[in-house]
């Protein structure tokens, strides 16, 4: 057994993991979240055990005991365990159900957007095309606008893998699960974004078959809207944060970004994205 | 509607001006309100001392042609916004 800690915002998790097979899967997909060793687990204590087609979940204080029988749902839950107690924890700064990605000048893009909109396969395919990765999932953004990200595993729904497969790198696969697939970033040839990087746009995607390629700034008003609606830990600031999301808004520029699949984004889009973040920096 | 009646904010109500259009955020609802046009003018006379009727009167005042829609848009921006817990009732003066 050995028991590794993890900590955002105040927020301590250790990992206790009681079994060789399950080390040796989360710890290099969990790479991106700095896990350090400890003696005895701190904070909020999460279990990982089993092996291969039957693996073990328990997290104590969301009262939550699983089986899972597919290395990519371990990976799933395991690492959604994580973001729903720090979202729920959190008072010193604003949690946001957002993605997240860096240019390699130092800074970020948030990508906020309801589950299915289609920002972990976007935030794949900007991995894939240089950027550097910060979360999928939840945002951690103070009111100076220095962020971090939980960078779990890239999870792509069933529905979006064929779209990534040729993003990956040749020889490398995907962790594969019933309900989500682990993607991690070595597996898309990219790396991982150093902390505390700076905010430069807030990009809105929305997925949709079919659809037309559409970015476009969108009003301060519109934005501000969209991102309350991905504030996740709002109850436990006060105001609910919300004079320091609208603060957010106004100084950083905004964007909705409509596609219906990567083929539709045009060739120089990674870099049009790169100068429109770099752009306040 | 009783047009006699007087509104003002819900007291923790939280406006922020967005380059011109007005979002509210409500704690206590966890809601948060994108006014503009007609509902972003309710708002900003709602504020203890006009009655509906005064509102109606100003706003036909600027638009004297859609008078009717006028009082029909005024109302139903106001119960809206009472109903959402936004607006709440300060009096209704007697005559």
């Amino acid at each position: 057994m050995s028991n590794w800690f993890l900590e955002y915002a105040n927020v301590g998790i250790t990992l206790v993991i009681e079994s060789i097979e399950a080390k040796a899967l989360v710890l290099p997909a969990l790479a991106g979240l700095n896990l350090t060793p400890c003696e005895r687990p701190q904070g909020i204590a999460i279990t990982v055990n089993g092996h291969h087609q039957k693996w073990q979940l328990i997290d104590p204080e969301s009262d939550i005991n699983q089986t899972l029988t597919k290395d990519g749902d371990l990976l799933y839950h395991l690492t959604d365990r994580i973001v729903y107690h720090v979202a729920n924890k959190t008072e010193g700064c604003h949690c946001l159900h957002a993605a997240a990605v860096a240019t390699n000048q130092g800074a970020a893009a948030i990508i906020p957007a309801e589950s299915g909109a289609g920002k972990s396969s976007f935030t794949a395919w900007l991995v894939a095309h240089g950027f550097h990765y910060i979360t999928d999932e939840l945002v951690l953004i103070n009111d100076a606008t220095k962020l971090v990200g939980i960078a779990r595993p890239i999870q792509i729904k069933t529905r979006g893998l064929l779209a990534i497969k040729p993003l990956l790198r040749e020889n490398e696969t995907i962790i594969f699960g019933d309900f989500a697939n682990a993607v991690t970033v070595s597996a898309l040839g990219g790396q991982f974004a150093t902390q505390n990087q700076s905010l430069g746009a807030i990009v809105f995607p929305n997925y949709s078959k079919g659809a037309e390629f559409l970015f476009k700034q969108i009003t301060s008003a519109d934005a501000g809207m969209r991102l309350m609606s991905n504030h996740v830990n709002a109850r436990n600031l006060e105001g609910h944060g919300f004079k320091g999301i609208m603060e957010t808004v106004r100084n950083n520029p905004c964007y909705s970004l409509e596609y219906g699949g990567f083929d539709t984004l045009p060739p120089d889009f990674a870099e049009t994205f790169a100068n429109t973040v770099n752009g306040r920096c | 509607m009783d047009t006699k009646k007087i509104y003002r904010h819900a007291p923790d109500c939280l406006p922020e001006d967005m380059d011109g259009e007005i979002l509210v955020y409500s704690p206590s609802m966890a809601t948060t309100l994108h006014l503009n046009g007609p509902s972003s003018i309710v708002w900003g006379l709602c504020t203890g001392e006009h009655s509906v009727a005064d509102i109606i009167e100003a706003v036909t005042e600027v638009y004297p042609d859609q008078a009717t829609q006028v009082r029909e848009d005024i109302i139903e921006v106001v119960e809206g916004l009472a109903n959402k817990g936004f607006l709440i009732l300060t009096s209704t003066p007697s005559d």
